[in-house]
């Protein structure tokens, strides 16, 4: 039966045996609270450290064979949790947050690494998921910049908006900006709506 | 004689060629049309002054433009050290298929190689940043 199973999914995704899918975003927008609920939820194990300090995760964070289901199918996939992605590192950020200022520079260092790594990363997912801070300005150079290039290199994207739950946030205006990509709206802290991510991620892969 | 030097009050000759090669007196290359009267000192002073604010002018026009110059520069690297610990990073040039270049101070470039050659992208190294 399982055999069986994975030759269905290899032929239905080429020579694949797992689909590659890519939690993109820039820094502190959930990507990593994301990853942990997805992977929570379907392997019963965390993937990384979530942080309010921006560039928490500064290396690819991978989870392999995570069996995603959702109405009767299921994907297998692996999933990873990217690098935040922005235009700019700067140490004294992290000293604001308490950082002494040598590790800070280190950390800038290790973020701009991880900015460069989750980039050369793109060309090998298979499906993105560019999650979004909904209480944020969604018109945002880097947003717009991984957007242009996934189309063009013709993944399927999966805008989330993510943080729901805040009192400020405007999932509606991510929608509005990029009204042409597949969408949903949650809040993977307080686990709102994944099912309705589950369900996308398992139609557009 | 229609012309005389602004600077030291010589009268050219009609037609002369100091008018574009300068005055054979001082050397100065500012000449004002008499159109055959003459003119007074304080006229002249104020002629002066005039040529002087509108040199003035298109060497500010000069700067400006080098600046604009100096903005445009190529755009060659995918990542800026502005000092230790800060960084900016062009994302649409990381994004191209071009080997990775760190520009470690203004002018200075270091081209990582192995980021034009390795397939396994994924293991790049820029241990050249400060």
């Amino acid at each position: 039966m399982f055999k069986k199973l994975k030759r269905l999914f290899a032929n239905l995704f080429g020579k694949k045996d797992e689909i590659k899918l890519g939690i993109y975003g820039p820094p502190n927008t959930g990507k990593t609270t994301l990853a942990n609920r997805i992977s929570e939820e379907f392997t019963g194990e965390e993937m990384g450290t979530a942080s309010e300090v921006p560039h928490e995760t500064r290396v690819v964070q991978k989870k392999e064979k995570v069996r995603l289901q959702s109405n009767g199918k299921e994907i297998s996939m692996n999933l990873l949790d990217m690098p935040g992605i922005s235009t700019k590192v700067d140490y004294k950020e992290f000293v604001e947050h308490g950082i002494n200022e040598d590790e800070a520079k280190v950390r800038s260092k290790e973020a701009t690494k991880g900015v460069v790594e989750a980039i050369k990363w793109l060309d090998k997912v298979d499906a993105v998921l560019v999650v979004f801070d909904s209480t944020e300005d969604p018109y945002t150079q880097v947003n717009v910049t991984i957007l242009g290039n996934l189309e063009a290199k013709d993944i399927p994207i999966i805008l989330v908006a993510n943080k729901t739950d805040l009192d400020d946030a405007e999932p509606e205006s991510i929608k509005d900006a990029f009204p042409q990509y597949n969408f949903t709206k949650i809040s993977a802290k307080e686990k709102e709506n994944m099912e309705d991510l589950y369900k996308k991620v398992v139609e557009s892969v | 004689m229609p012309h005389k030097c602004l600077n030291c009050g010589k009268v050219l000759e009609e037609d002369s060629d100091e008018l574009m090669e300068g005055c054979s007196n001082c050397g100065q290359k500012l000449f004002v049309f008499e159109g055959g009267r003459k003119i007074s000192d304080s006229e002249r002073d104020s002629i002066v002054q005039d040529v002087e604010e509108f040199m003035d002018k298109l060497e500010k026009e000069e700067e400006v433009e080098e600046r604009i110059k100096e903005a445009m520069k190529f755009d060659l690297e995918s990542i800026k050290v502005k000092e230790p610990g800060v960084y900016e990073i062009n994302l649409r040039k990381l994004l191209e298929e071009i080997p990775l270049i760190v520009e470690m101070k203004e002018g200075e470039y270091y081209i990582y190689l192995p980021s034009a050659f390795s397939k396994d992208k994924k293991n790049i190294r820029i241990d050249d940043l400060v």
